[in-house]
């Protein structure tokens, strides 16, 4: 009996989120350049569904993990688990060059929401680096799943 | 950059509606329609996403290219998951898939949650991908006939598992704790070697988010198919290597699936509480006799022990008791001939086992004549 399930799990959580981030990016860039991109709001709306609800129970893992000193975490299958740990090593890493390790939930939110510039070229860095992050991952599952040639 | 990205997505695309064109065209059994449907269905919503790749290429726009690049880099993936996974029930599809075609569509409209999702299967190492839709893989001599068509019922466990993923992951979570909390010293030191053996009991309480999925898919197959799991698990697992009853600690680490000899015993126990005793025990049995003939003693170098393995019990109790399982029916593992018309395919799985250990010698004619019955 294979584990199979492992990285097909894992591979397809990444790859929504990531397609979710490019479609995010995409529609935000076009705004800020004043470029018409109505066609993909309705995207863009199931778009930041995935973003939040992965936000919401990465960032409860991420939670857990801070909360020990080796980085204890339960409930989330290896993958998510080390991504969360890679992400806190990181957001304890000092001077900290990155959005993406001390912003909050609540921001992001906010930033999902928000048409002010600022904000839009704001939120197109952090889904720059969350995706930077994520796509680390993938490749692993794919290799998983499919082995090497 | 412009340039690569529009060859790939021409690439892709006609790569992508070729086979679209090959699942069209396939000749397939029917139970397996359904899924060419879906599969179709997720064929041209990629078509649909490398045509607007190429769209958003044409606006001339510089600063989305590295969108684009990861958006081609995603439709790459899934087209090379498509043609050599996701379609591949449908392109190499047999007349001699349909028994296990019956026994998934079965076992889907069985249970609430699943009752939707098409059956799909094809050869490969028993295992399931339950991701965006679920394919069953049997090893090509076990899906010719009856006697390992239950270990299906242990891959189904990780379909529910997915479909219940929060309430089971908090399930899995609470155990983690608590082997967690089992595996913690009387005192604690603040050195270099409490150090270590934190990071032990971190790899430990890792290797059993895994761990636990596997036992608790063993528990579906058992609740499901009764004997004849436990028959086809205890068979097909039984390799008689080493490795399936002692694995050192550098291969315990971050392992997918428990020592195979602590499932059997964790499934036999289980078996026990539900009135299969002599089964269970045979079973047991002969598995000490093999461990006896190579000289190895138990151990699992700390993922296991007397306290874990009552946690273990508990947690599974719940994760069955979320997962909601068609158990198998007392009439549904009695010795009497199977019909065609009024039994369950439960009794045909279970009689299977029963000729099979009375008559080795008439099995093949048994079988062989069921099976017709059952695929007609």
């Amino acid at each position: 009996m294979s584990n199979n399930w492992l990285a097909a799990e894992s591979f397809e959580r990444a790859h929504s989120i990531i397609s979710a981030l490019n479609t995010l990016s995409i529609h935000a860039k076009m705004v800020l350049a004043n470029i018409d991109d109505t066609a993909r709001s309705s995207d863009a709306v199931k778009a930041r569904a995935v973003l939040r609800a992965f936000l919401e129970s990465f960032g409860a893992i991420v939670k857990e993990a801070e909360r020990t000193r080796e980085g204890m975490v339960t409930g989330a299958d290896p993958r998510l688990s080390q991504l969360a740990r890679t992400f806190v090593a990181k957001r304890r890493q000092w001077p900290q060059h990155s959005r993406l390790y001390d912003v909050t939930l609540s921001e992001v939110d906010a930033l999902l929401e928000s048409d002010n510039p600022d904000n839009l070229r704001q939120l197109i860095a952090y889904l720059q680096e969350l995706r930077v992050l994520l796509e680390q991952n993938v490749h692993a599952d794919i290799v998983g799943l499919l082995g090497e040639i | 950059m412009r340039d690569v990205l529009n060859t790939q997505n021409q690439r892709l695309l006609r790569g992508l509606q070729d086979l679209s064109a090959m699942i069209d065209q396939a000749t397939i059994p029917t139970e397996l329609g359904p899924y060419r449907v879906l599969i179709q269905d997720f064929c041209q919503q990629y078509v649909r996403r490398t045509e607007q790749n190429l769209y958003d290429l044409q606006l001339g726009q510089d600063m989305i290219l590295e969108d684009i690049l990861s958006n081609t880099q995603g439709a790459n993936r899934i087209a090379t998951l498509l043609s050599t996974r996701w379609a591949i029930p449908i392109l190499r599809a047999s007349d001699t898939d349909r028994l296990s075609l019956r026994i998934i569509g079965w076992m889907h409209q069985a249970h609430p949650l699943t009752a939707t999702l098409p059956p799909a299967f094809t050869d490969g190492a028993t295992s399931v991908w339950t991701a965006p839709v679920p394919i069953y893989f049997l090893p090509c001599i076990e899906r010719l006939g009856f006697l390992y068509q239950p270990l299906l019922f242990h891959e189904f466990g990780h379909l529910l598992y997915r479909l219940r993923k929060p309430e089971m992951d908090a399930l899995v979570g609470e155990l983690q704790r608590e082997i967690a909390r089992c595996l913690m010293p009387p005192s604690r030191r603040n050195d270099r070697h409490s150090d270590e053996q934190a990071r032990q009991r971190q790899v430990i309480v890792d290797t059993w988010y895994a761990w636990a999925q596997e036992i608790f898919c063993d528990a579906i197959g058992l609740a499901i198919g009764g004997p004849s799991f436990l028959l086809a698990f205890s068979t097909h697992l039984s390799m008689m290597e080493r490795g399936d009853f002692y694995q050192s600690p550098a291969d315990l680490r971050g392992s997918s699936h428990p020592v195979t000899w602590l499932r059997v015993q964790l499934l036999a126990e289980r078996a026990q509480k539900l009135g299969l005793s002599d089964l269970a025990q045979h079973i047991l049995n002969e598995w000490t006799i093999i461990a006896k003939a190579m000289g190895i003693q138990e151990d699992y170098h700390g993922y296991f022990n007397v306290e874990i393995s009552n946690e273990v019990r508990r947690i599974v109790d719940d994760m069955l008791v979320e997962a909601d399982p068609r158990w198998y029916l007392p009439e549904e593992i009695v010795d009497t001939e199977w019909s065609a018309d009024s039994d369950s395919i439960v009794h045909l799985l279970n009689r299977a086992w029963q000729i099979y250990r009375t008559d080795p010698a008439y099995y093949p004619q048994w079988e062989k004549e069921a099976l017709n019955r059952f695929l007609a």
